[in-house]
């Protein structure tokens, strides 16, 4: 009884904590969010990724043994052990330990065991000194580097790095690492027609190097990381360091700093890991597979985060609006451009609401018809023995099998599911008295409009979210839409993506941004989003059409030495 | 330029309460208004407004002499703790009634209007669990719902306002003073709890990013609020004509049934009780987070959250204890409308006066 009553007290009388009051927000960072977070998270990354882990025996023997040990060696059939002797005076013993398939073979002969066969190294070198005449004068490969801990070793070799232990203490990594990769392919799920045809690949430096052929500016950051305490995933965080805003970069790079995990094999991991909203049905993380996307938003001012073994980047903030947004957009002509957003704006609530806007109309506000067609879809339904919120149920469930299995399936047979979910569809369930053929109509339009939907991860929540309003316009009509819009709307308002308002710049209203619902043409886009508090809030001025006269008096961006405008000054009004 | 968390902006702030206050233009509360002022009834609501102005003044005062204090707060440092604590209480007690009767009438109108063969408890219930998760989200969502959903709101009004309503004149404003000048005064002064969402503002003044924009949040919501009561109280005259009104129970539902946009006859009106349902649960969700909040401050709760149970389940209870819808509309008029005025404008000028006479200030 006591401690039900302890229990009941302390609901009340717990130590103020607003749920809003702990989120992290660009404009102000909570004190008590920054003394959570542990001492070596607020340190900048060293820069050498040294850290002061277990020393590398000097003895050559005992630091081989101690890696064998490390590694289950001989139980690890792809771990090499090359044993080499040095052609010095006198002679001197020393070991290549790399994974077979991980680093190339042929790199490591090339690149590592030749050049040490060959150079005649004498006793005169100080000892101290030897590491950097390997790195400088032996070992060609510009990634090689200087180990300094057991876990360094560990972490290179298994990453597909090459070790080179030597018995004078020497212990270097040797970047000759070829992992299983493949060529940049067009995109799948993110086709355009005028873009480029280029999507990312496993290779998280194949991806960077994507992104930088769209960003030139030497100002483009990329920051590594490995995350997992055992599989040690390369992550790549990248920023241009004079646009993104500085918390934003730290707050990722905390997120991603902090995790206690044993590893992450795909990016899709690390987006549950560190997103703001993970039990939430709409993303709050941008996941693409288009480099030049990455590109965009970047020079915009937000980070993206890259992970080793993913075809697909992650990018922060998002907003609202980034989900019905298409790479198609900024390549297409503004009219254009604006015409598919409005298409797409429209799918989107075809999608979400059409079977329960259908249900509602036919079962509670059948006066908002005009009389023949409520005739004739009264007519139809005449033959059919279930309810109409039953049958519109069997069809979405239907739609939805058959477009699982027609992504599970081999692709030699896809074309049968196609067909046989036509006919189960299309044809047997109205046959049947299953359903009638407007409810057909009707879950057709929905599954295509749900197509339509530019984001995979949106698209996932307008699918669970047509469920749910099935139900509530089955049990209250268009009370029930209107409420379930309601709270959909409420929850989007208390969304934040990274410190972002996920309503922004609507619902907190922020002006500036050309490019929201709607887009302005792309030579008044001056601003760069003021949500996303950049540091240089100029993307481009209205002289970038300084042939136009019409334009010569358009005020424009401060000439350079005067007071830069930010993000900050432009907020300080909007509030 | 920092954004402060769990606060909203002036903006913000004049969207949700011009949301909630225009509200009541859903109720009853115009042809109650028709009843008391006949031709001239859309005087009432700009001679309350006027009252309204000026009578909430000492009100903020109250609220700039205490800064970074509650309302709750403020009546303690007032008039010390236990009448203070009264004072609260009181004024939670207006809130939980306001509460109950507002949601009990748009149940009421929901179920006649666009479902009348569900019972008016279950719609009760669904709004009032809507409101408790809007309310629980906090004042930060229902701020920035507010301002995403005015556009909209505006658009509802702009699109039946340019429909075709049979039967339209102007002559039906006739006589100008309706029940003559002096009757019209004391009927505006009655009326003033028709602002009664100006208590919700001296609540969440606290809340506010820049505390010092509360007055001119005061008269925005007092300007938007007067000029929707005026243009609805004369399409209703207008359209209805006074003894056509008193016939009606929500004769804004019924103008809107009258609304046709081209050859659409009158298909529209569910679509448009969508956005009204927007407008009941904003002012639901208001009222709850403000009852939540104020019984938090009052009781010394470091937490308003695990109150929106409790408040929710007084004010269902609450919206089950009048007999019928008649004598809810009855109770509103007399508890909201007429009396309104003393706890939202009175009970915090008295503090206000008290405070002035003790000398009693922020330290």
């Amino acid at each position: 009884m006591t401690s039900l009553w302890k229990r009941l007290r302390s609901i009340f009388t717990h130590p103020k904590r607003d749920l809003e009051a702990v989120q992290f927000s660009l404009g102000d960072r909570d004190p008590r969010q920054t003394s959570a977070a542990p001492p070596e998270l607020r340190k900048p990354p060293d820069p050498d990724g040294a850290d002061k882990g277990e020393p590398i025996p000097e003895d050559l023997d005992k630091a081989v043994e101690r890696l064998a040990a490390i590694l289950h060696y001989p139980l690890s059939q792809d771990l090499v052990f090359r044993e080499i002797t040095l052609p010095t005076r006198p002679t001197a013993r020393a070991r290549v330990i790399y994974y077979e398939g991980l680093a190339e073979s042929r790199r490591v002969e090339r690149e590592i065991i030749e050049p040490l066969m060959r150079f005649p190294l004498t006793n005169k070198t100080p000892k101290d000194r030897l590491p950097d005449v390997f790195l400088e004068s032996i070992l060609p490969s510009g990634s090689s580097r200087r180990a300094q801990s057991m876990e360094q070793l560990v972490t290179g070799i298994t990453l597909g790095e090459a070790a080179i232990l030597i018995e004078t203490g020497v212990a270097c990594l040797a970047d000759v690492k070829e992992p299983p990769s493949r060529a940049p392919e067009p995109p799948i799920t993110e086709r355009t027609t005028r873009g480029p045809q280029m999507a990312f690949v496993e290779s998280h430096r194949t991806n960077s190097a994507m992104i930088r052929r769209f960003v030139h500016d030497p100002d483009l950051v990329l920051e590594g990381y490995e995350v997992g305490r055992r599989q040690k995933t390369p992550v790549a965080l990248l920023y241009i360091s004079d646009i993104a805003n500085p918390k934003l970069v730290a707050e990722v790079r905390q997120r991603v700093r902090s995790l206690d995990v044993d590893g992450i094999t795909a990016i899709g991991i690390l987006e549950q890991l560190i997103e703001d909203h993970p039990v939430s049905l709409i993303p709050t993380m941008l996941n693409t597979e288009r480099p030049d996307r990455a590109a965009l938003h970047l020079l915009q001012g937000s980070v993206v985060l890259l992970s080793d073994g993913t075809p697909r980047c992650l990018i922060a903030p998002v907003t609202f609006s980034t989900f019905l947004h298409s790479t198609e957009d900024v390549y297409q002509r503004y009219p254009y451009a604006n015409f598919l957003r409005v298409v797409r704006l429209l799918a989107s609530f075809v999608a979400l609401l059409a079977p329960a806007i259908y249900i509602a109309t036919l079962n509670y506000h059948s006066e908002m018809l005009p009389h023949l067609l409520l005739l004739t879809l009264e007519s139809a339904r005449q033959t059919i023995a279930l309810p109409l919120v039953v049958s519109v149920v069997i069809m979405e469930v239907a739609f939805e099998l058959v477009r699982e299995a027609g992504v599970r399936v081999p692709a030699a047979i896809a074309p049968t599911i196609g067909i046989v979910g036509a006919l189960l569809i299309g044809d047997m369930a109205v046959r049947a008295n299953f359903v009638s053929p407007a409810t057909i109509i009707v879950v057709a339009a929905t599954g295509l409009a749900n197509f339509a939907v530019p984001d995979q991860a949106a698209s996932f929540a307008i699918r669970i979210g047509r469920f749910i309003f099935i139900a509530l316009a089955g049990v209250l009509g268009f009370l029930g839409i209107a409420l379930g819009f309601y709270v959909l709307a409420t929850h989007l308002a208390g969304l934040r993506s990274f410190g972002v308002p996920f309503l922004a710049p609507i619902g907190p209203w922020r002006p500036g941004s050309a490019d929201v619902i709607l887009r302005d043409p792309y030579w008044r886009q001056e601003l760069r989003p003021s949500f996303l508090r950049p540091l240089d809030l100029f993307r481009l001025t209205r002289r970038s059409r300084a042939w136009d006269p019409g334009l010569e008096s358009a005020p424009s961006r401060p000439e350079s030495g005067g007071q830069e405008k930010t993000a900050g000054d432009e907020q300080e009004r909007g509030e | 330029m920092n954004i402060k968390q769990g606060h909203i902006d002036g903006r913000q702030a004049t969207a949700l309460l011009w949301l909630a206050a225009s509200g009541k233009v859903l109720l009853t509360i115009p042809a109650l208004i028709v009843a008391e002022g006949f031709s001239a009834s859309w005087l009432i609501p700009l001679g309350s407004a006027t009252i309204a102005a000026a009578a909430i003044l000492p009100g903020l005062a109250l609220m700039k002499r205490f800064p970074g204090r509650s309302l709750a707060g403020a009546a303690e440092e007032a008039v010390g703790p236990i009448a203070g604590r009264a004072a609260g209480l009181v004024l939670a007690g207006f809130l939980a009634a306001d509460a109950a009767l507002v949601l009990r009438q748009f149940s009421d109108a929901f179920g006649s209007v666009i479902l009348p063969r569900t019972p008016i408890p279950v719609i009760t219930l669904v709004l009032v669990l809507t409101a408790v998760y809007s309310a629980y989200t906090g004042l930060e969502s229902i701020g920035r719902l507010s301002m995403f959903l005015v556009p909209w709101l505006l658009a509802f009004f702009a699109l039946g306002y340019t429909g075709r309503v049979p039967d339209l004149s102007f002559a039906r404003l006739m006589p100008f003073w309706g029940p003559g000048p002096g009757n019209l005064a004391v009927q505006a002064l009655k009326h003033t709890g028709l602002y009664s969402e100006l208590l919700t503002l001296l609540i969440l003044i606290p809340y506010l990013r820049k505390p010092a924009v509360g007055r001119a949040v005061a008269f925005w919501v007092i300007g938007l609020t007067v000029a929707v009561m005026i243009l609805i109280q004369v399409s209703i005259l207008v359209t209805f004509d006074v003894l056509g009104t008193d016939r009606l129970l929500y004769p804004v539902i019924n103008l809107s049934d009258l609304v046709t946009l081209g050859h659409l006859d009158a298909r529209v009106e569910p679509l448009i009780v969508l956005l009204w349902i927007f407008m009941a649960a904003i002012k639901v969700s208001v009222i709850l987070w403000t009852l939540g909040t104020h019984l938090a401050e009052t009781l010394r709760l470091p937490q308003f959250k695990p109150l929106l149970p409790i408040v929710a389940v007084i004010a269902l209870a609450g919206s089950r204890l009048p007999g019928g819808i008649q004598q809810t509309i009855d109770l509103y008029h007399v508890s909201v409308t007429h009396v309104g005025g003393v706890p939202v404008f009175a009970l915090p000028g008295l503090l206000w006066l008290a405070a002035v006479l003790r000398g009693r200030r922020a330290a």
